[in-house]
């Protein structure tokens, strides 16, 4: 197991040296490699796939184009995941400014995906998230699932701590609405 | 599911979020590297301009500095105690001008060197001014010195402040010492000095004091990355205000009509606008935009009529229109949309970063003709479309200067 651990590393540190080269076959790799992790996070932050293509490609551009900054005998993992989140909250924050917080009772929810039981699949919890308006999004992304504070998300998206904390509130709320209407209509389909 | 605690709430979409498996995909790898190409493309394009400005720029400079020093040296110096005077005019025409009179007797000049004979006899506002001079006078074209080689009869003069007519404006200021000495104006700078005290030298370039209106137009050229660039108008007008004798600040407002198309991922701008499911492959985008800039100018460079400068600032876009057409390859679905047009929906304060420079030549004391090559870099994702438009172009500007 150490074994193949050393060989990866190995082996990323070799695509490392050839992405600083501009080596189009390492930046391949690299791409390849990667971006199942990349999407993995991007289509949280984003409303759609094609969004987070967006945001996903914009990441890879700037590790492409700032690989020299990375200091090697650190993890390349935690390097482009910040830039995977830098890169979703800027994109995010594009999509703040042009678009008018919707209410729960407006939000939409894709009936024809997500089902109402316990076995219910994390694309289609993946899915709920994108539905979040952009503000909530942002901030359930960030304190649930990648560990930010309240305080550091305040800073990240220039809002206040109680700000952030409230529309986290907002955001479980809302996806517990979105819940709770899966298992709705799921129970009357299921009744007819 | 609802019901969970918060805890649980969470972990449910935390395990959620490292469970999901999303596969590589050639096609977004080919994308990519489409966009990759592209950039590596424009990166040495951008370096070769930047390094082709940064040669001019030290060419102009050394050539300054090197030419500058030895003009000097030839033509500058300063006034020998006891020594009065002097004014130089290009022609005897000049002479005429102003209430005074200054009859040339005799001249002798080449570029730089100048000998003057001449008879004042005039009258001039508060000062009084009669008898006979002879000089040798250089010029500095540069620091504005001259000098007198031989010596002058000296003149009388009341305390007064004299102000010219025409274009070389000059002061005189009579401290009632005898020896005092004369004025003349002409196009070019009028000297006056006090024996063995004071040398004043006049403003020559205050014609490019206090404030210009520029009227401006030319053609612009935006587009987006390496995408295509289309060609536009620009036409506008500004206020300039001389902080400095080499440092203004300009405002101004001006219309800017920009045509462009996008490829690519610039089609698939941000959701909700037009997408509506299918990516066109194709954008033309045409719009008019008000452009509000405030920009900072430095004179790099001046003499006499010419002057060479520099600027930066920051223009806001205010767009008035955007009309968008999309075409989409091999698909003829006729529930595509093909248009999409809207109005002052956008506006983008600050958002576009100004370069300039530029060389300025004034006509006369009120009239000047500018050309400018400029670059607007955007800082901000720019119409609906949300694309960091580039453009750039060169304004032809007609400047009027206002005291």
């Amino acid at each position: 197991m150490l074994m193949v651990k050393i060989s990866e590393d190995k082996s990323l540190k070799s695509i490392l040296e050839g992405c600083e080269k501009h080596d189009r076959k390492s930046q391949r790799l690299l791409y390849k490699q990667f971006f199942g992790y990349a999407m993995s996070i991007c289509i949280r932050y984003t409303r759609n796939y094609s969004d987070a293509m967006e945001v996903l490609n914009d990441a890879f551009m700037k590790v492409f184009t700032q690989i020299k900054k990375f200091d090697q005998s650190r993890s390349f993992k935690s390097w482009f995941r910040r830039i995977l989140i830098n890169s979703s909250i800027d994109h995010l924050k594009k999509e703040i400014k042009y678009q008018e917080q919707q209410d729960i009772e407006e939000l939409e929810v894709d009936n024809n995906h997500p089902r109402a039981d316990q076995s219910i699949q994390h694309e289609e919890l993946i899915r709920l998230i994108q539905q979040l308006t952009p503000a909530y999004r942002s901030v359930f992304n960030l304190y649930v699932i990648d560990g930010y504070g309240h305080e550091e998300i305040a800073s990240i998206l220039g809002i206040s701590v109680g700000t952030s904390k409230s529309n986290l509130a907002k955001a479980r709320r809302n996806l517990r609405e979105m819940l709770k209407r899966i298992e709705r209509n799921e129970l009357a389909r299921i009744i007819r | 599911l609802h019901e969970l605690s918060d805890k649980e709430f969470d972990s449910l979409f935390r395990k959620a979020a490292v469970s999901v498996d999303y596969p590589f995909s050639e096609k977004a790898w080919q994308g990519f590297e489409k966009q990759l190409n592209r950039w590596e493309l424009f990166l040495p394009l951008f370096w070769r301009i930047i390094g082709g400005t940064a040669i001019l720029l030290l060419v102009t400079v050394s050539y300054l500095i090197f030419t500058g020093p030895e003009m000097d040296k030839q033509m500058s110096g300063t006034l020998p105690k006891g020594q009065v005077e002097i004014i130089t005019t290009e022609e005897e025409g000049n002479l005429q001008s102003g209430p005074e009179k200054d009859r040339i007797i005799e001249e002798k000049s080449d570029n730089l060197e100048k000998t003057t004979k001449v008879n004042h006899e005039s009258e001039l506002e508060g000062i009084r001014l009669s008898g006979e001079k002879h000089g040798s006078v250089s010029h500095s074209l540069e620091s504005h010195e001259f000098s007198v080689a031989d010596k002058t009869e000296s003149y009388e003069a009341d305390n007064a402040e004299y102000q010219g007519s025409g274009f070389g404006r000059g002061r005189l200021y009579g401290l009632g010492l005898p020896g005092l000495a004369g004025v003349n104006t002409g196009d070019g700078p009028a000297l006056t000095s006090v024996s063995g005290t004071d040398i004043v030298i006049p403003d020559k370039d205050s014609h490019r004091m206090g404030y210009s209106l520029n009227f401006t137009l030319g053609p612009d050229f935006s587009g987006v990355g390496a995408n295509s660039y289309g060609t536009g108008t620009y036409l506008g007008f500004a206020l300039e205000w001389y902080l400095f004798k080499r440092l203004s600040v300009f405002a101004g407002i001006s219309h800017s009509r920009k045509k462009y198309a996008v490829y690519d991922e610039y089609t698939a701008p941000y959701p909700g606008i037009w997408t509506y499911g299918q990516v066109p492959d194709e954008v033309e985008i045409a719009c008019h935009v008000l452009d509000i800039p405030v920009n900072l100018y430095y004179s790099i460079y001046e003499n006499g009529k010419n002057r060479i400068f520099a600027g930066a600032g920051f223009s806001s876009y205010i767009m008035l229109t955007e009309e968008y057409h999309f075409d989409y390859y091999d698909n003829y679905d006729p529930d595509l949309i093909h248009d999409y047009n809207i109005k002052n929906e956008n506006q983008h304060y600050f958002g576009i970063v100004n370069l300039s420079a530029g060389y300025t030549r004034y006509l006369n004391e009120k009239w000047a003709l500018q050309i400018e090559p400029y670059y607007k870099l955007p800082i901000q994702d720019i119409a609906a479309a949300k694309v960091r438009l580039n453009s750039f172009g060169a304004f032809i500007s007609l400047k009027y200067s206002i005291r």
